[in-house]
């Protein structure tokens, strides 16, 4: 079973029973410093791991950049 | 007027009144070196999207210990998306020093001035130290002011363009109407129109541009900041007046080839 989630603002397909840890790293080569949001609510860390996901889902993966 | 005195901002004494922003530099290594070979005290950095097709470093690991961070609200294209922005932040990695920049038009980049005040109003309250970067004018700097900015950052010119202080008469009313400290913040190219900057009064200066896109980027961060501190230094040793005529510096008696009369 696949559920649809928004990702930075592109909708993704990904497994039902793969949690937020799983898709992160899916998606994200490196995650040091990374920030995770789902439905506008970061989620830590350490939360990542068994936090489920539900369709239309909205995720936002943000980082710390140079800028002025 | 500030005449002499320390530079200080949510409660802490800064004592480079050189800001850097940390945007295009070459790699993360020439970023560092240039904070610390000009001893910057003061940096910005932005919050993005994570590119999930490309590889991603967090910047704020490669920020020496102890550099004051500044997150800036670019992106934001009204004072809801900025509060955003800077809630974001606090929540991720305990900055509370924003800057405020909302932004509406691509082709000048110019700031909002209405919403940047919003904005600066709402984050103030929230107990952020929020240092909003606007557009020179005086009302909008009197807001701000009342709202609580902890210091107000006139634009010189446009943003990466290099071309100076383009507002300096306006910056130079806000510098003579505002008591919050006055950072200028854009457009600044050259070391000259950081000291420049800093000889008509304002209480700092921030580039990005000019020291990222530079041939070396950390020995132009430190000939800005010896520019914003020689400007600094002639501020508050008061400039002689200009005249229009020539006035000799040795004295116009005893020449070696005078005759006795």
């Amino acid at each position: 079973m696949k559920l649809k989630i928004n990702v930075n603002g592109s909708i993704k397909e990904v497994d039902k029973d793969k949690d937020l840890e799983e898709v992160v790293r899916s998606l994200v080569k490196k995650d040091q410093g990374l920030i995770v949001e789902v439905n506008k609510k970061i989620i830590p860390r350490n939360q990542w791991k068994g936090h489920s996901l539900h369709e239309g889902d909205m995720i936002e993966l943000i980082n710390f950049v140079g800028g002025g | 007027m500030k005449t002499g005195s320390p530079l200080i901002i949510g409660g802490r004494e800064i004592k480079n009144r050189f800001f850097l922003g940390t945007g295009k530099f070459k790699s993360k290594a020439d970023m560092k070196k240039s904070i610390i070979e000009s001893k910057v005290e003061v940096v910005t950095v932005a919050m993005r999207r994570v590119d999930t097709d490309r590889h991603s470093e967090n910047i704020l690991e490669y920020l020496p210990e102890g550099t004051i961070i500044m997150v800036n609200t670019s992106g934001a294209r009204n004072a809801k998306e900025a509060v955003r922005i800077a809630r974001l932040a606090r929540e991720a990695a305990d900055i509370d020093w924003v800057k405020i920049e909302v932004i509406n038009d691509s082709k000048y980049l110019l700031p909002d001035n209405y919403e940047t005040v919003k904005a600066t109003e709402t984050l103030v309250s929230d107990g952020f130290t929020v240092l909003p970067y606007m557009h020179p004018d005086l009302y909008a700097a009197r807001e701000l002011q009342a709202v609580g900015a902890a210091a107000i950052m006139p634009l010189g010119s446009l943003i990466g363009s290099g071309q100076g202080l383009e507002a300096r008469r306006f910056i130079e009313v806000l510098i003579a109407e505002i008591d919050a400290p006055i950072i200028v913040d854009a457009g600044i190219g050259r070391p000259s129109q950081a000291a420049e900057a800093m000889e008509i009064g304002a209480d700092g200066v921030l580039a990005n541009t000019a020291v990222a896109a530079a041939g070396d980027s950390a020995a132009m961060a430190k000939a800005f900041s010896m520019a914003v501190e020689a400007g600094r230094m002639a501020y508050t040793s008061k400039f002689i007046p200009s005249k229009e005529l020539a006035e000799a510096s040795s004295p116009l008696t005893g020449f070696l080839f005078d005759e006795k009369q």
